[in-house]
């Protein structure tokens, strides 16, 4: 039926021939003719609904290719205008190379990860490796499987439906109801079920609309509060135009629970990552460990010149380092215990505004005051103790033993603001909130506790003479 | 993001509303609604407003709304409505959740525990009983179960008609004389043909607990298998609850926080800005910070026994002094290192339960390779720091000054390498003797590698350095 010399170009052409006829059979036999670039080529100048028709006749594969003989930008520009469901068509059989490309188009970050969602789990892994990708996202765990119904399905039409797609689906605890893929109700299969009784019921009777849902860019931290909170099994996702997209179940969130704490020890151990696997060699551990080592020995040597500048406070009282150890081992653990509940803090969000910061802060103060006077009172009694064993000048003792107890009153104080301000100032910066790490810290706070330390005890010797 | 969703709705000032307006059919305006968002308005109410509340809806819906309340939430809710309703509130409560608010009431709880109807006070009584470890304290009683002789078309029925009573029916346990022989995924039940029998498609090979059995093992099952629940039986294998997947989410968010506020060195289990008070805060701190000081105190008596020595005379004092300089140094690097392979190891005992020797020996070996080589790189760096800076303030080094810097880079060297090592074994020496690894934390380490480290260096030193010295 055609004449190649009837039409000036290609995209004409076919065009024309999807104008001809409404026979799907004859289309797609004629459109088979048609090598994947020049559709390709015609696809770009065609009407939304020449697509439109084009999808429904193009099997998933030579649809996939259509796409991948496009030029990024064009295919970006075709998808933006494109249902959920035919991306995911597309996408299913797309190398993962062509599907970085696309992905690589998009710009607004958000879209981004919605369209990186809509490729199946497995190939996504795969993409998620070769470009810059938040993992920490609903967006990177999702499942693109899940069961939907429309509003105007009877209870028995619904139960038919989940019968057939039963198979597929890993959870079917939810049914999701859709209007042109949008989101407009949810039902329990427990409330379908119990419907059962009714079947020529709506769907729309017995469906709920008090929609509880996420976004591909949720953080999965936050998806994860939403399903504690609700206990939901599952919980939907939806793009920008409140199209079902996907759904994450409660055992993408188990991983998602081990991660977080995961990041956490990593930050509270000072080490680029936690976890450990049996074929990991030393040098890969090693890798992992050294740059933290180096970086703390070169803060660590502030204290060797702070010593070395107390030189002569240490040759007129050499008991002094007796107690330095001790001093700096307190001060460096309450930092820790700070440190711990910021990390948490930070995980949780909770640190987002300016009152709850001061609070906390204000907290931590008191917290260290107190801390610090139960701990300082106890010391006071033990260098005391020790000094009666040592024979120690009565006189001499009580003002020793009052530098040591002030000394670790002041540290511990300073120790535990410090645990909790150095990791916000960090976070004020934007800096990776793991260099607030707990060696870190208690590097920082072995220094002002020497000087501390030291400043107290230089008044004290400046008291003997 | 530009997003489009035409009904982001204020659900919870819509709720606000209907129960403000109209307090006659209040429980059916409010079907609609999810019951967190419910409890939620809920607790936001004037004290006249929650009294006349409860007084409105039905027992069984006030139960849920519980439910999904904190306690903390619930004891103050409770002090509003009458005794009586409050009494049946709890007695239509899932039992885990109802013993959950009743331990928290203390006194007052076990005087409403008295009021409750002889059957369920028993079975409060029963799960109250289970420590707060045993998988017991979680499980819930509302589940289903189908008799084996049934079939398809006789389950289907009895879940149709069941379904609204139970919280959980994803998966249908399978009986044979109250014995528990099987399960059926719904979904399976499902697509299955009518005229089938129960027993020709249950699954049949499936786990199954004791209530007195660790929650963390249980988990670890779950996890595993990846179904959504997991049955617990008596000794006899009846089936007396079951643990779902909103109590596995629980117990392993419970488990890390505990496990990583262990590590910190804090006793808190929840960790949270609204619930943080003073009291609390030094209350979970304290205890820890006094069996650290004691542990330190160690150090002090070590360097004390070390000065008798170092007393001696004018350059036995010097040598203290020197040695003094690099200690805050030795003691801060071999601590980092050790809370590093302590880390490592704890994160790697949670994830991996039953370990083989082998694996362990395995690891050991290679944190104490890691530990030599660190120990090898950081020393040689302290060495020629310590040359340089020699050079610097004196222009030469004389053989003393290098046998210094050799002495101080072999400790650390030594101290590093123990103390990697140190921090991968502590856990699983106390493993062995069944302690939780995780009470092994960071502070911890840092107090014993203080200790270990600090005996190195000063034997070292005294042995090599103090005849130079002297």
């Amino acid at each position: 039926m055609n004449d190649p010399n009837m039409f000036e170009n290609l995209e004409e052409e076919i065009i024309f021939l999807l104008e001809s006829t409404d026979d799907i059979n004859v289309l797609k036999e004629e459109i088979d003719k048609y090598h994947d670039y020049e559709i390709a080529r015609a696809i770009t100048d065609m009407s939304k609904e020449h697509r439109t028709i084009l999808y429904s006749i193009l099997p998933k594969k030579m649809l996939s290719d259509v796409f991948a003989e496009l030029p990024p930008e064009d295919a970006f520009w075709i998808l933006e205008d494109t249902s959920i469901a035919v991306i995911s068509r597309i996408f299913s059989e797309m190398e993962v190379d062509d599907l970085v490309d696309i992905i690589n188009i998009v710009e607004d970050k958000d879209d981004r990860v919605t369209y990186l969602s809509l490729i199946n789990v497995e190939k996504r892994i795969a993409v998620r490796t070769l470009i810059d990708f938040d993992d920490s996202l609903v967006g990177s765990i999702m499942n693109n499987t899940f069961i939907e119904v429309r509003k105007l399905d009877t209870v028995k039409q619904a139960i038919k439906t989940v019968v057939l797609e039963a198979p597929d689906n890993e959870y079917i605890n939810n049914i999701y109801v859709t209007e042109d893929e949008k989101l407009i109700g949810a039902l329990s299969l427990k409330e379908l079920i119990s419907a059962g009784n009714n079947r020529n019921q709506l769907i729309q009777d017995i469906m709920s609309e008090n929609l509880v849902f996420v976004t591909p860019s949720t953080e999965n931290e936050d998806a994860l509060v939403i399903m504690k909170n609700y206990d939901f099994q599952l919980l939907p996702v939806v793009d920008k135009y409140q199209k079902l997209i996907g759904i994450i179940s409660f055992d993408d969130m188990i991983e998602t629970l081990s991660y977080e704490s995961e990041m956490d020890y990593s930050s509270l151990a000072g080490i680029s990552e936690v976890s450990i696997d049996d074929r990991e060699t030393v040098w890969e551990t090693i890798k992992k460990r050294m740059p933290w080592l180096i970086v703390l020995l070169f803060i660590s040597l502030i204290t060797s010149s702070i010593i070395a500048s107390y030189e002569s406070a240490l040759l007129i009282l050499p008991t002094l380092s007796i107690f330095m150890p001790l001093i700096l081992n307190m001060a460096g653990n309450s930092g820790t215990q700070s440190l711990g509940i910021v990390i948490r803090l930070f995980a949780k969000n909770q640190l987002d505004e300016k009152k709850s910061i001061l609070k906390h802060l204000l907290n931590e103060f008191l917290t260290g005051v107190v801390n610090g006077l139960i701990i300082a009172v106890s010391l006071f009694i033990i260098v005391m103790v020790f000094n009666l064993i040592r024979g120690e000048e009565l006189v001499k003792g009580i003002k020793f033993a009052l530098v040591i107890a002030l000394s670790i009153n002041i540290a511990l104080i300073v120790s535990t603001v410090s645990g909790t301000v150095i990791p916000l100032i960090i976070n004020l910066f934007k800096l990776d909130p793991a260099v607030a790490s707990g060696p870190f810290i208690t590097t920082i706070n072995d220094i002002l506790s020497l000087l501390i330390y030291f400043g107290l005890a230089t008044i004290l010797i400046s008291s003997f003479t | 993001m530009e997003t489009q969703y035409d009904d982001i709705r204020d659900y919870q000032s819509e709720i606000l509303d209907i129960i403000q307006l109209n307090q006659e059919n209040i429980e059916a305006a409010l079907e609609d609604y999810h019951l967190y968002d419910i409890s939620q308005v809920v607790i936001e109410l004037e004290p006249e407003e929650i009294t006349a509340f409860f007084q409105h809806v039905s027992a069984d819906f006030s139960a849920s709304i519980f439910e999904y309340l904190e306690e903390e939430e619930a004891e103050i809710i409770i002090k509003y409505i009458p005794e009586a309703t409050i009494v049946t509130i709890i007695e239509n409560m899932d039992s885990d959740e109802a013993v959950d608010l009743l331990k928290y009431l203390n006194k007052e709880g076990l005087r409403l525990l008295k009021k409750l109807p002889t059957a369920v006070r028993k079975e409060l009584t029963k799960v109250m009983a289970y420590k707060e470890d045993e998988i017991g304290a979680f499980m819930t009683d509302s589940f289903l179960t189908i008799d084996i002789s049934s079939t398809v078309k006789q389950a289907m029925k009895h879940v149709t008609k069941e379904a609204h009573e139970v919280e959980y029916i994803s998966i249908l346990y399978i009986t044979e004389n109250d014995i528990l022989v099987g399960y059926i995924r719904l979904k399976d039940l499902i697509v299955a043909r009518a005229t089938e029998n129960i027993n020709e498609i249950m699954e049949t090979r499936f786990p199954r607990v004791l209530p007195n059995e660790d929650k963390e093992h249980v988990a670890s099952i779950m996890q595993e298998t990846s179904e959504s629940s997991c049955p617990i039986v008596d000794e006899m294998d009846h089936i007396v609850g079951i643990i779902t997947h909103d109590d596995l989410m629980d117990i392993i968010a419970l488990t890390e926080e505990e496990d990583y506020t262990k590590f910190a060195a804090i006793s808190v289990t929840d960790i949270d800005l609204d619930s943080g008070n003073l009291r609390n805060s030094v209350k979970s701190r304290l205890p820890w910070l006094m069996i650290l000081l004691g542990l330190s105190m160690v150090t002090s008596i070590i360097l004390s026994v070390f000065e008798h020595r170092l007393n001696a005379s004018s350059g036995a004092i010097l040598l203290a002094s020197k040695l003094a300089v690099y200690l805050p140094l030795i003691l801060g690097m071999s601590g980092n290192t050790g809370t590093q392979s302590l880390a490592v190891m704890i994160r790697y005992l949670t994830k991996n339960e039953e370990l083989e020797k082998e694996k362990i020996r395995m690891h050991l070996f290679r944190e104490l390779k890691t530990g030599i080589l660190q120990g090898f790189i950081i020393g040689g760096l302290i060495f020629g720091m310590i040359n340089i800076t020699t050079l610097i303030g004196y222009n030469i080094i004389s053989d003393k000054n290098l046998i210094y810097a050799a002495v101080t880079a072999a400790s650390v060297f030594i101290a590093l390498s123990v103390s990697t090592f140190l921090g991968a074994s502590i856990p699983i020496i106390m493993t062995k003797f069944k302690i939780d690894p995780a009470v092994a934390s960071g502070p911890f380490i840092t107090t014993v590698s203080d200790i270990i480290t600090l005996s190195i260096y000063y034997s070292l030193s005294l042995a090599v350095l103090l005849p130079l010295f002297l």
